[in-house]
């Protein structure tokens, strides 16, 4: 994942390039802000991304360049939202993978078999599905009220196309935590989509 | 032979293009079988299009503004020396 330069422009960087800084910025906020809002939220998405500069210049020196700079910078980042998230205690677990089951796991059977079958989604498409306010505002709440690492794993996954290893490296978590993270997520949107489309209600599941 | 539950712990790897040419195979094969299954990843698949329609791509792909360049610069240099 490494680009073409990044030795150099780190150099730069510890060299007090002003100009080199600008683009480091310019290129690495939003998606360092992206990541920030996911995990603490739109309110002090800000303050993280700010703070997430400072310990990235405190860790400069000792950046080995074992990955990207990008995927480094995210980790900071993600660091910086999780230890603030803890430090207010605003979430209980920032994972949600104390309980050995996830949703959509009573839906089947010891065996394996479905219990519960799926129901068929009048709305078929996503144009259909988004086409629906109510819908669109029970998705965004069910995303809310996922564990921010499940959230914030889907979007990276999702919507950002990051790969599950580099979703790893950013989040700090081993790789068969991801793929329970990635799972119970995926399940949850599944599950809140299928009640909204059956009863009309919004219940967000998780 | 794979459960529906194997099917339900693969799919998003399935629809994401991550499993080997094996498992693809035996996860396909379920599905021609199975018609839960085949509802089930369908819909997944789905709900999935549905959240990246809804981000619109909000935004991670843009440059950050000038300003914003300036804030952060700023707030670097008050705040590194302490």
């Amino acid at each position: 994942m490494k680009e073409n330069g990044e030795a150099e422009i780190i150099e730069k960087l510890l060299k007090n390039d002003e100009d080199t800084f600008r683009s480091v910025i310019r290129r690495f906020q939003p998606q360092m802000r992206f990541l920030a809002r996911s995990i603490a939220g739109e309110a002090i998405a800000d303050e993280i991304v700010q703070e997430s500069w400072l310990s990235m210049m405190r860790a400069l020196p000792k950046f080995e360049q074992r990955s990207s700079l990008k995927t480094w910078l995210l980790r900071i980042t993600a660091n910086e939202a999780k230890s603030r998230l803890r430090r207010e205690s605003r979430s209980c677990s920032l994972e949600g993978l104390e309980s050995k089951n996830g949703p959509m796991d009573n839906r089947y059977d010891s065996g394996g078999s479905w219990l519960k079958a799926p129901s068929n989604w009048e709305l078929a498409t996503p144009e259909e599905i988004i086409s629906k306010d109510q819908l669109q505002d029970c998705i965004k709440l069910a995303l809310e009220k996922l564990p921010p690492l499940q959230s914030t794993a889907l979007r990276l996954k999702e919507l950002e196309n990051y790969s599950s290893e580099e979703i790893c490296n950013i989040l700090d978590v081993s790789a068969s935590n991801i793929r329970v993270l990635l799972h119970r997520a995926r399940n949850s949107l599944y599950e809140t989509i299928e009640h909204f489309q059956s009863t009309g209600i919004c219940r967000p599941c998780g | 032979m794979l459960t529906c539950k194997d099917i339900n712990e693969m799919a998003g790897d399935y629809l994401s293009g991550d499993l080997t040419v094996m498992k693809r195979i035996s996860f396909k094969l379920h599905l021609m079988v199975c018609k839960h299954c085949n509802r089930y990843v369908s819909q997944l698949k789905i709900a999935l299009a549905s959240l990246k329609r809804m981000s619109g791509h909000s935004d991670s792909g843009e440059l950050c503004s000038e300003e914003e360049v300036n804030k952060t610069l700023q707030f670097i240099r008050d705040n590194r020396e302490k």
